[in-house]
C-alpha cells in the first residue's frame, strides 16, 4: 500500500533515505514547473528548485505533519520565491499589481497537422497570459494547477487569507480563459 | 469541475510537462542521502556505551571504598584561609568579588562552626535585601552594585563598627549587621584573613538574587556559554531577526548574510514580515 506524503516525510526524518526518493519522485515535476513558470530563466528556476529541496532536507528533522505535506512543501517554495523576488526588487505587497514582461516567443510551429499547430498556438497564448499575470495571481494559479492546492491551502502557503487567495485564483483563471478563447 | 476548467486544464497541459534535469535530480537525492547518513548509529555503539558506564561505575565505587579511611581522617582545609586576600590589600575587581567570596565561604565553613547557627538570621536579612532590591526602580543598576557592595563591605568592615551604619541604604545596613561574624568565630591561625571572607559569605549566599545571577557568568564562563546556548536566538525567530537587523545596522553585512542564510536554513517556512525584511535583507 503506498504511503502518504506525510508518512514518507516522517520516515525520511527518521533516517529512511528511500522514503525521500519516493517523495521526491512524486513532487519533482509539479514543483519544478511551479518554479519554472514563476521565474523567467530556466537557470534561475533550477537553482531555486534545488534550493527548495535543500530546505526541505534541512527542515526534515523539524517536520511535523500539521497540514498536508504538499502545503508545507509549497510554503517553503513560496518563501524561497518571495526571497528571490525581493532580491530582485519586487515588493511583495504590490504583487497583485505587478505586471511582468512579455514571455519568450514560442518556437515556430513546424509543418505538422493543423490541430497540433492550433494547440501550440493556444499554448503560446496561455503561456503569454500566464507570464503576464501579476505575481500573486500567477502563483495562486500555479499552486492550484501544479501543486493541487485548494484556496485555503494556497492561503496557508502564501500567508494570506482565504478570501484573498480565492480572489487571486479567480482573477487568474478568468484572464487565462480569455487568453485561450474560452469566455 | 466545469467544462471551462477542463478546457483551461487541457490548454495548460499543452504548455508541456517539463521535468528537472537528471543531473539535478541526482544532486538533490545525493544531498538528501548525505543528510541521513549521520543519523545512523553503528550497532556496536550501544553495548560499548553500556560497558563503559559499567566499568566507570565499578571503578569509582571501588575507589571510594578504598579511599574512605583517608577521607575520614582528612582535616578540613584551613590552609585555604591564608590564601584569601587580607583586608589591607586593595579590593579585587567588583565582577570577581562574588566568586571569590563563594570560594571563601566554602573553605571557611568547617572552620567557623558558630557561623552555622547564624544562617537563619542571615537568610532573613538576605530576603529583606532581596525584597528591597526587587523594589528598587533602577533595575539595571542593581546587578552592578551588588558586587560593588561586596567590595565596599570588605573594605569597611575592619575599619570600625561605625562603618556598619555608614552605607546609605537600609538593605546594606541589614546585610552588614547580619553578616558580621562573632569575634570568636574566626579561627586563631588566620583571624584577619578569615574575617573579611566570612563577612562576604552572605553576599554569595544570595543565590536567587540578581547580583548573584549577574556575577555568576563571570565566575563560570562555561555555565554562561551553556545558558547562552539554551536561550540561543534560534528559539525565537523574532529575536534572531532583530539580531540580524542589528548586524546590518552595524554594517556587519557578511555576518548578517550568514545569519540570514542560517535562519532560512533552519526556518524555511517562516514568513518574514515586510518591515523586518527591509532591515535584514542582503545589501
Amino acid at each position: 500500500m503506498p504511503e502518504s506524503d506525510e508518512q514518507l516525510m516522517l520516515a525520511y526524518a527518521g533516517g529512511n533515505a528511500a522514503a525521500f526518493e519516493a517523495l521526491y519522485s512524486r513532487h519533482k515535476g509539479p514543483l519544478f514547473r511551479f518554479v519554472l513558470r514563476s521565474v523567467k530563466g530556466r537557470g534561475e528556476a533550477e537553482e531555486l528548485y534545488q534550493d527548495i529541496w535543500m530546505r526541505v532536507v534541512e527542515a526534515a528533522g523539524r517536520y511535523a505533519p500539521q497540514a498536508r505535506f504538499t502545503t508545507w512543501l509549497y510554503t517553503i517554495a513560496h518563501h524561497r520565491l518571495v526571497d528571490h523576488w525581493r532580491a530582485k526588487g519586487l515588493a511583495v505587497v504590490s504583487l497583485d499589481d505587478e505586471e511582468t514582461g512579455a514571455p519568450e516567443p514560442e518556437a515556430a510551429p513546424s509543418a505538422e497537422p493543423h490541430r497540433i499547430v492550433e494547440a501550440q498556438q493556444t499554448a503560446g497564448r496561455l503561456a503569454a497570459a500566464l507570464a503576464a499575470l501579476p505575481l500573486a495571481q500567477r502563483e495562486a494559479f500555479l499552486l492550484h494547477y501544479e501543486g493541487d492546492l485548494t484556496a485555503a491551502e494556497i492561503a496557508a502557503a502564501t500567508g494570506t487569507n482565504a478570501e484573498a487567495a480565492k480572489s487571486r485564483l479567480r482573477y487568474a483563471i478568468n484572464k487565462l480563459r480569455e487568453a485561450v478563447g474560452d469566455d | 469541475m466545469t467544462d471551462h476548467d477542463d478546457k483551461l486544464k487541457r490548454a495548460y497541459r499543452g504548455l508541456g510537462n517539463e521535468e528537472p534535469p537528471a543531473a539535478l535530480d541526482a544532486a538533490i537525492l545525493a544531498r538528501a542521502r548525505e543528510r541521513v547518513v549521520p543519523r545512523r548509529r553503528p550497532s556496536w555503539m550501544v553495548p560499548v556505551s553500556i560497558a563503559a558506564v559499567l566499568v566507570l561505575g565499578i571503578g569509582v565505587s571501588l575507589r571510594m571504598k578504598l579511599e574512605q579511611p583517608g577521607i575520614e581522617t582528612s582535616v578540613p582545609a584551613p590552609a585555604a584561609v591564608p590564601e584569601r586576600p587580607a583586608p589591607a590589600t586593595p579590593p579585587a575587581p567588583a565582577t570577581t568579588a562574588p566568586a571569590a567570596s563563594e570560594v571563601a565561604r566554602d573553605s571557611a565553613a568547617p572552620v567557623a562552626a558558630p557561623e552555622l547557627k547564624r544562617v537563619p538570621q542571615k537568610v532573613d536579612a538576605l530576603r529583606q535585601k532581596e525584597r528591597f532590591d526587587e523594589a528598587r526602580p533602577q533595575s539595571n543598576v542593581a546587578p552592578a552594585q551588588a558586587p560593588l557592595e561586596a567590595a565596599q563591605s570588605r573594605e569597611e568592615k575592619p575599619a570600625s563598627a561605625d562603618a556598619i551604619s555608614a552605607p546609605s541604604s537600609k538593605a546594606q545596613t541589614n546585610t552588614s549587621v547580619a553578616v558580621e561574624p562573632p569575634p570568636a568565630a574566626a579561627s586563631p591561625p588566620a583571624p584577619a584573613a578569615g574575617a573579611p571572607s566570612l563577612r562576604l559569605a552572605p553576599q554569595s549566599m544570595q543565590a536567587p538574587s540578581r547580583a548573584k545571577r549577574e556575577a555568576e557568568p563571570d565566575a563560570a564562563p562555561g555555565a554562561r556559554d551553556l545558558r547562552k546556548s539554551l536561550v540561543t536566538p534560534e528559539a525565537d525567530p523574532v529575536r534572531e531577526l532583530e539580531r540580524i537587523a542589528q548586524l546590518r545596522a552595524e554594517g556587519r553585512h557578511a555576518e548578517a548574510d550568514r545569519a540570514l542564510e542560517e535562519f532560512r536554513r533552519l526556518r524555511p517556512d517562516y514568513r518574514i514580515p515586510e518591515a523586518v525584511w527591509e532591515r535584514v535583507k542582503p545589501r
